[in-house]
């Protein structure tokens, strides 16, 4: 018994990931002699499996429940403010006349319609050619402001989100730039700088935001930070940086760095 | 970082990370609205798929909390939530094909983006039901001992005072007693 118990012990920290690397190894190792252990580590990621299903449906019932109730305070409130109902006025139904086409005006509608695809073909297919700075205006639309949508107190950082939300995002960068510099706050200032045409700036915070696979928006940057190469036309550093997004399967630019990197001249 | 409400993010966090499982709560409460706005205008999510979006974006925050994966906030929570929350609706908007994919979209597999294994999806109905079961043919206090202990991730110090018990030593005979119990709870189903 106690030594069934030492190895839930282990078993437990492995799969709660609180063994360091050679422990991990030196578990694995021993699972692959010993059979008893290896299918009581079996038996119980099958248990932790049956536990976190039931605890994901445990918070979700939570969270359904607190939906229902805030839904129904929402429908309380909209239906306390609603405007009187605006009675139903009966719109008399007509049936639509066929008329059959006359010949002539057939073969006018197919003509008009050859030179339609003719004309849209030549514009579709012409050669054209897109500078690095066209290409940039395209593809970059600045991230959404998630960081802050309410607002709030006028201090500095509700300000500069304010700013960021209004699109001014000259101003948004400055104040921005002022707040303290964590991720969040970078990752944003280089959006508003990218807009605003700083783009050495925007380089300048991308570049280790992009490098952070820790950070949740580290994609967003590395996206941004390939534009932010190419709009100076720095293409040694852009190209390789899109072709390992497009390259990155599930990449949130994957699709679109692949296109892009068939423009670029 | 203050996210306009009366607890700070930095708090919220440190509670959460502490045990509070409840606070999820005032993340719903602090982050829906925006969220379900986002969702719907900028991403053409419907009212549905935006609201169970944010509720499985907050389930997978917790998770990441709890299990360690976030060990540090650097950006908002609200920052967080939406960039895991998008991805959830791109993928719900893929599912519904409401939008019409393209080549390259059609390569994308947004369940190896997420690490799925994160929010514990099963397609398989079958094995899901069973597994709740044996879940649910457990006495309560095994239950609890489990939840908390595999999926809250309590020290067992923690579980010890939660649950009162009289020793570390007597919740880990215990727990060790219910992991049996629902191992013998399979062979039978």
């Amino acid at each position: 018994m106690e030594r069934r118990e030492e190895n839930q012990h282990i078993i437990d920290q492995y799969l709660l990931g609180q063994l360091s690397r050679e422990d991990i190894a030196d578990f694995l190792d021993r699972c692959s002699q010993d059979e008893e252990l290896a299918q009581q580590l079996a038996d119980t990621k099958q248990a932790m499996q049956a536990i976190e299903v039931a605890g994901d449906q445990q918070l979700l019932d939570r969270l359904q429940q607190l939906e229902r109730s805030l839904a129904s305070e929402e429908t309380a409130s909209m239906t306390m403010t609603a405007p009187a109902p605006v009675t139903e006025v009966a719109v008399p139904q007509t049936e639509a006349k066929v008329v059959e086409m006359r010949p002539m005006r057939r073969w006018l509608s197919i003509a008009a319609t050859v030179l339609l695809v003719i004309a849209a073909g030549y514009f579709l297919l012409r050669p054209t050619s897109f500078s690095n700075q066209d290409l940039f205006a395209e593809a970059f639309a600045p991230y959404p402001n998630t960081e802050l949508l309410d607002r709030g107190s006028a201090d500095e950082r509700q300000a500069a989100y304010f700013a960021y939300q209004s699109g001014d995002y000259e101003q948004a960068y400055n104040l921005l730039a002022a707040l303290p510099a964590d991720p969040g706050n970078s990752f944003f200032a280089a959006q508003a700088a990218l807009e605003s045409g700083q783009i050495e700036a925007a380089i300048e915070r991308l570049a280790p935001l992009a490098a952070d696979r820790s950070f949740v928006l580290r994609e967003e940057a590395e996206w941004s930070l390939a534009l932010a190469y190419l709009q100076l036309d720095r293409l040694d550093e852009a190209r390789p940086l899109l072709m390992a997004i497009s390259r990155e399967r599930g990449h949130e630019h994957q699709g679109d760095a692949t296109t892009l990197l068939t423009r670029i001249r | 970082m203050q996210t306009g409400t009366s607890i700070t993010d930095a708090e919220l966090f440190q509670q959460i990370k502490g045990g509070r499982h409840d606070l999820i709560d005032e993340l719903y409460r602090q982050h829906r609205a925006p969220f379900l706005r986002y969702a719907t205008q900028q991403l053409y999510a419907n009212e549905e798929d935006a609201v169970d979006c944010f509720q499985e974006t907050v389930i997978v925050f917790y998770k990441n909390v709890v299990s360690g994966r976030l060990t540090d906030l650097s950006c908002s929570i609200r920052t967080y939530l939406f960039a895991v929350g998008k991805r959830l609706v791109y993928k719900r908007n893929q599912d519904r094909r409401r939008e019409a994919p393209t080549e390259v979209d059609d390569d994308r597999q947004y369940a190896e983006e997420l690490d799925l294994s994160i929010f514990q999806r099963m397609d398989d109905d079958h094995l899901r039901s069973q597994l709740q079961t044996a879940i649910g043919q457990l006495g309560e206090t095994c239950r609890q001992i489990l939840m908390l202990f595999y999926y809250h991730r309590y020290p067992i110090e923690s579980v010890q005072t939660t649950l009162e018990f009289s020793s570390p030593g007597a919740v880990r005979i215990k727990k060790m007693r219910c992991l049996d119990q629902l191992k013998q709870l399979f062979t039978r189903h």
